[in-house]
């Protein structure tokens, strides 16, 4: 009852800041924290309606986060597969504890560091393999600076990649990747920072194109 | 643009990759299939965990576990029997059924009546269940568990009087009807099933040979009406079918079946119950003796009263939510009990 009773509540001030003009962005956002916690209880309820479309909502940003940081594409689907079936069997007893693609993107980026773990180095035939499947004009423009740039991401050091990752490609703010992670903000701020100090200088001269 | 901004967007388009696209593939029909079916599993499992429990206990003792059966198949029986007014829409026969039903004085009717718990499916309560209308003096019904009466149930129309007998525990409830109780009794008939039917969007299953005579089926799939009948607290209606045979000779019911999925409520000590039940037309317009009817309460028994709830009398547990309340609270007393002290 009192669950209910708050988001409701949400759902109203919500549509006061709708009503009233207030910065779209803030109201985007909130919009879908609410519709995050309505999903979640309908997860936890058991309705697969429900699962379905929190895995449509963020499958792109999954997907991103997991083939940015693995190269194999079967890898990538295996790593969100294995994701969202363990958040499945949670059903009934899963507590959100900030943000849902913030929970979700951390599982993606922990499960694909593990299989990483696993995996051999990169080579150059596999970073192509997970080429974008994009007209010839743009495959010759920017083929080669994009297979660099994977390969310097590959060679960040694991902590610097994940912080880089999930805040440039899975769109999660500094706090919520320190809330999920268990590190401090500033630790991953830090990551942040020296991994695209890190790219920056690789690709030095190919970002001033 | 700066060239952090620059390096973001060159990581995001370096990093775009086929699966994540806006198109919907078979990697993701199989990823949210298999999802779900973790999730399916995992809400089962969820259910028995924190359902059986109770039912464990329950089912401890053959005292509780007959007598939660006989609470549960009363408050089905309510639902079932329970005419919910007359309608004017409906088919032509039905309406002809209902005009030939309500000329009949008294009508037996025998069948069975089947509780499964969905969280598990191996405890299951089968009834051996008659029941009498008339319309002179009202209704009884009986129900016994492998050739034991377990209880009986009469509603006196003349003298507006409900009586539940448990032989078992010789226990009884005697009260009389309330005004909203006597209306409802008023309903209480043959009839009331037919008009259910009646208000009911229904579907015809066409002629089958039921009992040695041609008969006509009629299927009910929505229960909307029903769930007003008895609060939810008490009973829960989720989901249900009902069918009816009719003789296509004598434009009578020779054959009710129904089921229900019952979610968690009081009356079901809080699990959810399968009720399927079957009721055959016995024999209509014969005599039906008057004590049958009989609201006075036999010798030996006693009037059921809340100190029969006292823990250890755990007999009595399946009398509903108060008595669900004893068994739980009875049960984590023995379980404080059985600890040894650190």
């Amino acid at each position: 009852m009192a669950e209910t009773v708050r988001l409701y509540t949400q759902a109203m001030s919500l549509r006061v800041s709708m009503v009233t003009g207030e910065d779209a962005q803030a109201c985007k956002g909130r919009s879908s924290v609410f519709e995050d916690r309505l999903l979640v209880r309908r997860f936890n309820a058991g309705d697969t309606q429900g699962l379905r479309r929190i895995y449509e909502k963020y499958r792109s940003d999954l997907f991103r986060v997991a083939g940015a940081l693995l190269h194999d594409p079967t890898a990538v689907e295996d790593v969100v597969h294995d994701v969202f079936v363990t958040f499945a069997s949670q059903a009934g007893r899963f507590e959100l504890k900030g943000s849902l693609k913030g929970y979700l993107a951390i599982c993606v980026a922990n499960r694909a560091r593990n299989v990483g773990r696993r995996e051999k180095p990169i080579c150059p035939d596999r970073l192509r393999a997970v080429e974008p499947q994009a007209d010839s004009s743009e495959i010759a423009a920017d083929a080669e600076l994009h297979e660099k740039v994977r390969a310097e991401l590959a060679r960040l050091a694991p902590e610097q990649r994940q912080a880089v990752v999930l805040h440039v490609l899975g769109a999660l703010r500094f706090r919520e990747i320190a809330r999920q992670t268990g590190e401090s903000v500033n630790t991953v701020k830090s990551r942040y920072r020296y991994g695209i100090a890190r790219l920056r200088s690789q690709l030095d001269g190919q970002v001033e194109r | 643009m700066n060239r952090s901004g620059r390096i973001k967007d060159l990581i995001r388009a370096a990093c775009r990759t086929g699966s994540g696209g806006s198109e919907w593939t078979p990697a993701d029909e199989r990823i949210v299939r298999d999802a779900s079916t973790a999730m399916s599993q995992t809400h089962t499992e969820n259910l028995r965990v924190t359902r059986i429990p109770v039912w464990r206990k329950i089912m401890e003792s053959k005292m509780t576990r007959y007598s939660a059966a006989a609470v549960v198949a009363l408050a089905a029986a309510l639902v079932l029997l329970n005419p919910l007014g007359t309608s004017q829409q409906g088919g032509v026969a039905l309406a002809a059924v209902r005009e030939k039903v309500a000329q009949v004085d008294t009508m037996v009717l025998r069948g069975e009546k089947t509780f499964t718990c969905v969280a598990e499916p191996n405890l299951v309560f089968r009834f051996d269940s008659v029941m009498h209308f008339s319309k002179q003096y009202g209704t009884m019904e009986e129900g016994r568990l492998n050739g034991a009466l377990v209880y009986r149930v009469i509603a006196n129309r003349p003298q507006k009087q409900f009586l539940l007998l448990l032989p078992v525990w010789k226990k009884c409830v005697k009260r009389p009807w309330t005004e909203g109780q006597s209306r409802l009794l008023d309903k209480v008939s043959p009839t009331g099933v037919i008009d259910l039917f009646i208000a009911a969007p229904h579907r015809k299953l066409g002629p089958a040979q039921i009992n040695g005579r041609t008969a006509e089926g009629f299927e009910v799939q929505d229960i909307e009406s029903m769930k007003d009948v008895i609060p939810k607290n008490l009973i829960d209606l989720q989901q249900g079918t009902a069918t009816l045979w009719v003789d296509t000779q004598e434009l009578l019911p020779v054959r009710l079946e129904g089921d229900l999925l019952i979610g968690k409520s009081m009356l079901t000590l809080f699990t959810e119950l399968r009720h399927h039940v079957t009721a055959d037309l016995e024999s209509y317009n014969v005599e039906l003796d008057e004590g049958l009817f009989s609201t006075e309460i036999p010798e030996g028994y006693t009037e059921f009263k809340l100190t029969d709830l006292v823990p250890g009398n755990l007999a009595l547990a399946g009398l509903g939510a108060i008595p669900t309340g004893a068994v739980v609270w009875t049960w984590s007393r023995r379980r404080r009990k059985g600890r040894t002290p650190a």
